[in-house]
């Protein structure tokens, strides 16, 4: 949860060694295995669906993999299915995620968040190619449940097309609703979504049959 | 106990959480309520490195002794980092005391904290983490609640400006002492409830334990030390400990594997300790005496398993001097092809530039051609004499020519100013070096061969006079002096091929008070962050010399009493009290000898008879039964 995105490959990339899996690596100076991770995940946000594609060099029996991988995680992560997927026909798990969801707690947040989500705008200000950039993020935000007083779960878009980066939420809140707690709000990702096809329906990445 | 309660807030508010939160893989996580066979708590010790995480995670010491202290049933370890200058600040306003990494206990509650000083830069955050754990300064100001304070590493071979703050040193290699010692104080404060000092002097009868306030010094009127007396029948000089055989002592293979990057990500390998080449200005070659080599088969079994443990996908190979590994060939035989099926790079600083070296270095980067980095450390001949530095002129640019050749751009060329005897001469020397340097890639120009544009690159960096070696009697090179010495190398360097870094000089000389500093020192310390929230001297930025300028000439003291002053042959030096091998003979003669510009030659088929032939380590053997050195 408190490692950036690039550190996380690069520990996966060690428990994958030290599992001794068959692994593919790029071309070129500095052969890195190939794993492609759905989505990476932002900084200091708990995560229920962290979706990585890895190539084997050869096919073996799945679970004897997954069985050896799973002791050699370092601590606050774990294996919770695997799936294998046919290298011919598999597709690039990275570019098919279309939608996520969040679940945002914190004592009397739903009730925030419903006032949030009235705002017709939220415009924050974003790094892009380091520049401090405007974004209306509300258009990303695509639905809201409330789960109880504390908890509300919000599906907004993510991926390559458009992505709603939680930690930008936490900042409207404090922008536009002075809410002081808003940095000890507790983000989980609760799941992606992911379509085959681009008109293809919404499903979760471990239905996917190609 | 004090267990933190690190909030999301704080550490979304912080860069880089990843360095407060521990849980890598391979960590050793024992709990405070574990209980040993005899039914007791265990003894908790926090390793505490003054410095970043990144930085102490690329600390071999540290790698060892987390290990050998964390194998004994009896005893707990865990980590302390020294945290960055944001989260400081936040600890301070919430009032959050420093803590371990593995349980986020408070350091202030364990049993004993152990600092790892890898140079005198480090003192000043030693004191500043002892504050920020809220444990009082002074040896004299703790009470029985309070951790017993110890500190190990090579900075420790003078200790002395630190000898008000801690309660004990351990002098040389730590992986037998260390447990030994904390043993002893699980016995004696554990399972028996002994006081500070009963304990501290039962320590002091441990081989390689140095228990500072056991000592007595006095001062003449000229400011140099007239008598040490020890009391309590502590030894006097307490000599170091050293493991003979490296083969037959633990080595790390599960060492924590971090989640975020380190200054040094790899697996190490540590291929011996000690050095045989005795240049002159180099502490590190003469406090670790003698050589002391690892097996290759060893070495290579230890690799394999580092590897299937860690995940790692680079290991480097640690000595002062690869090239002078006896077993060298041998080890990469063995090494390189299992490297190569795992895609695993091996790294191998400290190469010779020679043809093996260079061999060696196509060998292991076969596509890449990373820099190539040597220290020739002066630019003359004559001066590479008087530091014994075994290197001349014709080995260089043979050297050069054949790294042009293998199609290496150019070098990174390290030397230091400020050296024994060093004149203008010997400064221009250097940039005539260089000139050469380029005179022997024009040539294999010439001869047609396809070279793109040379690169060199020079870094200086003031020279340090340091205890234990030939020049502990030499003063340092003013700043004054300095800034002509850069001045005049600036403007002679040739053109635009050649690049010149130079680091300011002001915390060499900080560096070069503290490293011949004696007790007096300590209130300058203690001012500095007290007063002033001296932290990261080691981080140039935050470094400021003024500081400790103002405190000095307020202490009554003078920096250029201890950095600039040529001392006399009988001189009684602050860290006499302690023995790491060499005796002061062969130091002067070394010295005599430097200023003779005669060479010394390497152990190994010869000996010199420094003073640790007595210790019948297998180099010195051979070395004494062929003949006595040059
Ligand atoms: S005893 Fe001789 S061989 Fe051994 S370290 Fe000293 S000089 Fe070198």
């Amino acid at each position: 949860m408190w490692v950036s995105h690039l550190d996380r490959m690069r520990s996966m990339e060690r428990a994958l060694l030290r599992a001794d899996f068959p692994l593919t690596y790029s071309k070129g100076f500095n052969p890195r295995p190939q794993m492609v991770f759905a989505l990476p995940s932002s900084l200091g946000i708990r995560s229920e669906s962290e979706y990585i594609d890895i190539s084997l060099s050869e096919k073996g029996p799945a679970e004897h993999l997954f069985s050896r991988l799973e002791v050699q995680l370092p601590e606050g992560i774990s294996l919770m299915g695997y799936r294998e997927r046919d290298p011919e026909n598999a597709k690039n798990l990275m570019g098919q995620v279309y939608e996520a969801d969040y679940v945002f707690s914190n004592p009397g947040l739903s009730e925030k968040i419903e006032k949030l989500l009235v705002c017709p705008e939220l415009i924050i200000e974003k790094m892009s190619k380091k520049r401090l950039k405007d974004e209306d993020i509300r258009p990303l935000i695509l639905s809201s449940e409330v789960l109880d007083a504390d908890r509300t779960r919000l599906r907004v878009l993510a991926g390559s097309r458009a992505n709603l980066r939680p930690d930008t939420l936490l900042q409207a809140l404090e922008k536009y609703l002075a809410y002081a707690e808003a940095q000890s709000v507790d983000v989980l990702r609760e799941e992606l979504w992911i379509k085959e096809r681009e008109d293809g329906p919404l499903i979760r990445p471990m239905e996917t049959n190609d | 106990m004090n267990q933190i309660n690190l909030d999301t807030a704080l550490l979304r508010a912080v860069e880089l959480p990843g360095r407060y939160v521990g849980g890598e893989f391979n960590q050793t996580k024992k709990s405070w309520q574990d209980l040993a066979a005899d039914g007791k708590r265990l003894l908790r010790f926090a390793f505490c490195f003054p410095d970043t995480y990144e930085i102490g995670m690329s600390n071999l010491a540290l790698r060892i002794l987390y290990d050998v202290v964390n194998r004994e049933e009896g005893l707990l370890c865990e980590r302390v980092f020294a945290p960055w200058l944001d989260m400081k600040a936040t600890m301070e306003e919430k009032d959050i005391p420093l803590f371990s990494l593995e349980n986020h206990y408070a350091a202030k509650d364990f049993d004993c904290v152990g600092f790892t000083l890898s140079y005198e830069l480090a003192f000043s955050p030693t004191l500043a983490l002892m504050k920020l754990a809220g444990i009082p300064l002074r040896t004299s100001e703790r009470g029985d609640g309070d951790p017993i304070i110890i500190a190990g590493g090579p900075a420790t071979y003078n200790i002395e400006p630190m000898a008000d703050f801690l309660d004990l040193v351990l002098i040389g290699e730590g992986e037998e002492s260390l447990p030994e010692l904390l043993k002893l104080m699980r016995q004696m404060r554990v399972l028996g409830q002994a006081p500070r000092e009963e304990f501290l002097i039962e320590a002091s009868k441990l081989k390689g334990v140095y228990v500072p306030s056991l000592y007595d010094i006095s001062y003449k009127d000229d400011g140099t030390i007239e008598a040490i007396r020890p009391k309590h029948g502590a030894v006097f000089p307490v000599k170091k400990r050293v493991i003979m055989d490296l083969d037959l002592v633990a080595y790390p293979i599960k060492t924590p594997v971090p989640n975020i990057r380190t200054v040094h990500d790899r697996a190490f390998l540590e291929v011996f300790r000690g050095c045989p080449r005795g240049c002159r200005f180099c502490q590190a070659g003469q406090i670790y005496r003698p050589v002391r080599e690892k097996g290759a088969n060893v070495l290579a079994g230890q690799m394999e398993a580092i590897l299937e443990e860690t995940g790692y996908d680079e290991v480097g190979m640690l000595s002062l001097s690869t090239s002078d590994y006896s077993q060298l060939q041998n080890l990469m035989d063995r090494v390189l092809p299992r490297a190569s099926d795992r895609k695993v790079n091996v790294s191998l600083p400290s190469l010779r530039i020679d043809n093996f070296s260079l061999n060696l270095l196509e060998e292991i980067s076969k596509t890449r051609k990373a820099g190539l980095t040597f220290a020739p450390e002066a630019g003359s001949q004559r001066l590479r004499d008087v530091i014994n530095k075994g290197i001349d002129e014709d080995e260089i640019l043979r050297g050069m020519g054949l790294a042009f050749r293998g199609g290496y751009r150019g070098a990174k060329l390290y030397f230091m100013l400020g050296l024994p005897t060093e004149t203008d001469e010997d400064v221009l020397a250097i940039s005539a070096l260089c000139k050469k340097i380029m005179d022997v890639w024009a040539g294999l120009k010439a001869e047609g061969l396809k070279l793109k544009r040379p690169e060199i690159t020079i870094s200086t960096a003031l020279f340090i006079p340091k205890p234990f070696t030939p020049f502990q009697w030499v003063g340092q090179s003013t700043m004054d002096e300095l800034e002509h010495k850069v001045k005049v190398l600036r403007e002679s360097l040739p053109g635009k091929s050649i690049r010149y870094n130079w680091h300011t000089p002001e915390t060499s000389r900080w560096e070069a008070v503290l490293a011949r500093g004696d007790r007096r020192l300590g209130r300058v310390l203690e001012r500095a962050l007290l007063e002033h929230d001296v932290y990261l001297t080691s981080w140039e930025e935050f470094f400021d010399l003024s500081i400790f300028q103002k405190l000095m000439d307020e202490e009554g003291l003078s920096m250029a009493f201890y950095a600039n002053r040529e001392r006399s042959i009988d001189e009684i030096f602050p860290w006499d009290i302690l023995d790491p091998g060499p005796t002061k003979a062969f130091l002067r003669r070394e010295y005599d000898k430097a200023k003779a510009g005669e060479l010394t030659d390497p152990c190994g088929e010869f000996c010199s008879y420094c003073g640790v032939h007595s210790w019948d380590a297998p180099l010195c053997v051979r070395g004494k039964e062929a003949r006595r050195a040059r």
